[in-house]
């Protein structure tokens, strides 16, 4: 195979693979009990925003009880990174309390390169909010 | 061994562009912590405090965060975010920014650093 033929194959690749990476997960609803913040669901929910901006989400979704965001994708030399999805759940727990419930989907593409961000969430929200109980 | 070049250097391009544009990401925004004031006019000076706090009283305005993200194992700092920040605080009526906190991490080879800091407005 010519190098000209490489070139070639790389370049429609370089079409095709933005086609392709659009494709995400969708993260599913924690069966665990999760943390629960000693702070109402308005002040968690913005420690959850601010907890996936820190980490690089661009924030997707903003119900009240619901927040997703997604990490973009980066082309690296052998490994790339991002194309994450994060989930986060949120549900009073009494006047100043709220549970939180964190998943990170991860897609098909690029799968090696992503990680499981739920501990970094949670970390991070309890820079803002404290620790939870 | 003869080795023929016959792609055409457009798609060459094309391949570098789609390589470097997907290498790196920067992200920002502002949240206003209570009283607004109007944006300043692009280009308006916006002081950095590194040290302490300024000496003159001030409002804190806003909440300021710039997120980077490099592939190929290239670092970011300060100096690389002090536009997009200035950009971020002049966007919130900020004259000034305080408190800088920043934060490094990896994923692969990919380069995280994140700063957060505090628009504030001389009063």
């Amino acid at each position: 195979m010519t190098i000209g033929r490489l070139l070639h194959v790389a370049a429609r690749l370089a079409v095709i693979l933005p086609l392709v990476v659009a494709c995400a997960s969708t993260p599913d609803r924690p069966k665990t009990s999760g943390v629960v913040f000693t702070h109402p669901i308005e002040k968690a929910r913005q420690g959850a925003l601010d907890a996936l901006v820190v980490l690089g989400f661009d924030v997707k979704k903003q119900d009240p009880t619901y927040i997703e965001g997604f990490r973009p994708r980066k082309v690296g030399l052998l490994v790339g990174s991002g194309g994450e999805t994060v989930g986060v759940w949120l549900e009073p727990a009494g006047a100043e309390q709220t549970r939180v419930r964190v998943d990170t989907a991860k897609s098909f593409v690029g799968i090696v390169g992503q990680k499981n961000w739920d501990a970094e969430v949670l970390g991070q929200m309890e820079k803002t909010l404290g620790k939870p109980q | 061994m003869r080795i023929v070049w016959s792609f055409p250097m457009w798609r060459l391009l094309i391949l570098a562009v789609a390589f470097l544009a997907g290498c790196a990401s920067t992200q920002s925004r502002y949240v206003l912590l209570g009283v607004t004031y109007p944006p300043l006019p692009e280009g308006a000076e916006v002081d950095i405090v590194r040290d302490g706090l300024p000496d003159r009283p001030f409002d804190r305005v806003s909440r300021l965060d710039v997120h980077l993200e490099r592939t190929h194992f290239i670092g970011s700092d300060l100096e690389d975010a002090l536009p997009e920040l200035r950009r971020q605080a002049r966007l919130s009526g900020a004259e000034a920014i305080i408190e800088i906190q920043e934060q490094r991490s990896q994923v692969g080879e990919t380069k995280i650093y994140h700063v957060t800091a505090v628009g504030i407005r001389y009063r």
